[in-house]
């Protein structure tokens, strides 16, 4: 399911949206990043919010080289 | 606008409702969005637009929320039980209002209740100016619809709301 058909989704139902929720499976990734871009007290950011409660995403850590001490 | 930040006096409580005999409530999602959907509800003395509501005129605003069932655990040789949140119903609003047969609102809420599935949007603000409001919006159907015409005192009526359940959300200006 694309991110667009899940707030669709989320957006229309009159069922529990918190239920809805946790059953739409989605990329974390994308919802993250949907959710910094969106605006506060709108349809979208509302939805959102209820996927990335069931969808949190964690980055990956940075990669760290080790670096041999030379004598 | 920010949510207030203040204690807010209980007589600020105003109650609201969409406006047509045929409502179509707003979405459950959209009950947590103020712009453009439970603003159009609120009048513009909250900080809404008012285009789909009105304001219903009534005594006092019954408290809302939800009723919660507990359950009890024991466990033998613990000092203590423990209580757990159960299943919770959303708190049923029974509301006396001055009764005017001409008033708009109390026509659409006798309607309602005559008709008995009607889902219509409701919202309680509470607000101390126009941009200091916090809203809470659920929908909801009335049952219960009763005219006490005592002669020795204003006509009354008294009706309940009955919120649909996880249909509820907050919002703000």
């Amino acid at each position: 399911m694309t991110l667009t058909e899940a707030i669709e989704t989320l957006a229309t139902t009159y069922a529990d949206p918190l239920l809805i929720a946790r059953g739409l499976s989605v990329d974390a990734q994308e919802v993250a990043t949907a959710l910094a871009a969106a605006t506060p007290d709108t349809t979208e950011f509302v939805a959102l919010s209820l996927l990335a409660q069931f969808n949190p995403y964690i980055a990956p850590a940075p990669r760290t080289r080790t670096v041999q001490p030379t004598e | 606008m920010a949510i207030p930040s203040q204690v807010l006096p209980g007589f600020s409580a105003a109650l609201w409702l969409q406006n047509s005999a045929t409502p179509t409530p707003i979405t459950p999602t959209n009950l947590s969005v103020w712009a453009g959907q439970v603003a159009t509800i609120c009048g513009t003395a909250v900080g809404g637009t008012g285009a789909a509501g009105q304001q219903l005129n009534v005594e006092a605003v019954p408290a809302f929320g939800q009723d919660d069932a507990v359950a009890n655990f024991m466990v033998a040789g613990s000092r203590q039980s423990d209580k757990i949140p159960t299943q919770s119903a959303p708190t049923s609003m029974t509301i006396t209002a001055a009764w005017n047969p001409s008033d708009a609102g109390l026509l659409l809420i006798r309607g309602d209740a005559s008709n008995g599935v009607t889902d219509r949007t409701f919202v309680v603000t509470a607000s101390t100016s126009a941009t200091s409001t916090i809203a809470y919006a659920f929908n909801g159907r009335v049952s219960q619809f009763t005219i006490d015409a005592a002669p020795g005192a204003e006509a009354k009526c008294t009706f309940t709301i009955h919120p649909r359940g996880n249909q509820y959300g907050w919002s703000n200006p």
